[in-house]
């Protein structure tokens, strides 16, 4: 691996992984409870797409194939790490450059981190997705299930998200 | 999708705060070496466990010593063990060493499924392989007490073939079925992984499998204890 950290490929490795870093981050967010862990789980997403980048043969889009990664390691990180129920403390989700952003939209964007952590890691997975504005044939595409499946579960996952935001 | 005005707007939550870039990722990304993810750490601790079995080698001369003692069957028998032992680990070096790396290029869905298979084939050998490893540390005592006690134990004695035989191939049945119903609970996660994707419930299964593991390690852990507390007695 030491030779080609010096080669072009090592370079494309680079740009894709700074351009797609926020997103790796909000992966690591929903799965990884610490910061430590986080920081972990982000390493482990770089090196997963390390290894992988020279099987991309660019069959889809670079950000589906790069949720594909990253949501793959993430999972397979999570059952490594058994299940735990926590909560992250509302400084861990507030970002220094986001300081301007007032105080209620913090509030709510941690009561919805708290939701999204009550579901189960896969159904996690489809909700950063919808989330993150994917269409249902790239989420489809990305999990490697059928479109009508993806629009149940999201229809289900929606709902839950809505009833636990409102307090139920 | 008409949005309810009293619904919370979900994705206008989640945009509102953007993380902030890692400042770890300078001009060039480098690269993590060791990866954390638990088929790798699991594969790691498969060769460590290589090196425990190959390692016994050294018991060789200890063993070599004791021939011409009272115990001469044992020592042969305890020696046997040792030697497939140490083939075994000669095989579970070289089968570890020539996993492919894991790539995780794949939909969500048909990555869960090869993992599932990829694992499921390798269940049972890794059973047995793991499981043979308690069994050869306890022998690797009966030996040394074999080495300090200069024929206490009568060779023909049916005390001593008990230890040999409980302590040995039974207690490498056992460990292989602990390893076993761990194993199994893993491939049971990546299972209930997959049910999200294909309207499956495994949330069941799984938490029998957990039983079933924790009981088989409490067994087996009673068996270690009653046979540490008989070779106690039989000392004083």
């Amino acid at each position: 691996m030491k030779e080609s950290d010096e080669g072009p490929h090592h370079q494309e490795y680079s740009v894709v992984v700074r351009q797609y870093d926020a997103l790796i981050q909000k992966i690591c967010r929903l799965y990884a409870d610490t910061i430590e862990e986080r920081r972990d789980l982000a390493q482990e997403i770089r090196l997963q797409l390390w290894r992988a980048w020279p099987g991309f043969a660019g069959h889809c889009k670079i950000s589906t194939w790069i949720y594909q990664v990253a949501l793959n390691t993430a999972l397979t990180y999570r059952r490594g790490q058994g299940r735990r129920i926590t909560t992250h403390p509302l400084d861990s989700l507030v970002d220094a450059d986001s300081i301007g952003v007032d105080e209620c939209k913090h509030e709510q964007h941690y009561a919805l981190h708290r939701a999204l952590e009550r579901l189960e890691p896969g159904e996690r997975a489809l909700a950063l997705l919808w989330l993150e504005a994917c269409s249902y044939g790239e989420i489809a595409e990305i999990c490697g299930i059928s479109v009508n499946l993806v629009g149940v579960r999201i229809h289900r996952i929606r709902e839950r998200l809505k009833r636990w935001l409102q307090g139920g | 999708m008409s949005v309810n005005e009293n619904e919370p707007d979900l994705r206008g939550i989640w945009q509102q705060i953007q993380p902030k870039i890692s400042e770890s990722l300078t001009e060039q990304v480098s690269i993590p070496r060791n990866s954390c993810l638990p088929g790798e750490r699991f594969r790691r601790r498969l060769i460590w466990d290589t090196l425990y079995k190959l390692i016994i080698v050294l018991a060789f001369p200890v063993a070599w010593m004791l021939m011409d003692r009272p115990e001469q069957t044992l020592v042969f028998f305890l020696v046997g063990l040792f030697f497939l032992c140490v083939i075994l680990g000669i095989w579970q070096w070289v089968w570890v060493r020539s996993w492919p790396d894991n790539v995780l290029g794949q939909n969500l869905n048909s990555q869960l499924k090869q993992d599932l298979n990829r694992w499921d084939r390798r269940i049972v050998p890794l059973s047995f392989l793991l499981g043979a490893t308690p069994a050869l540390v306890w022998q690797l005592q009966q030996l040394i007490y074999y080495a300090f006690t200069k024929g206490r134990l009568e060779p023909s004695g049916l005390r001593a073939w008990f230890f040999a035989l409980a302590g040995g191939p039974v207690l490498w049945i056992i460990a292989s079925w602990v390893s076993y119903a761990r194993i199994k609970v893993w491939l049971l996660q990546i299972e209930q992984a997959l049910s999200i994707f294909s309207d499956q419930e495994y949330g069941e299964r799984l938490a029998l499998a957990r039983s079933k593991r924790n009981s088989r390690v409490l067994i087996m852990a009673m068996i270690l204890v009653l046979l540490l507390v008989m070779g106690l007695l039989l000392l004083l």
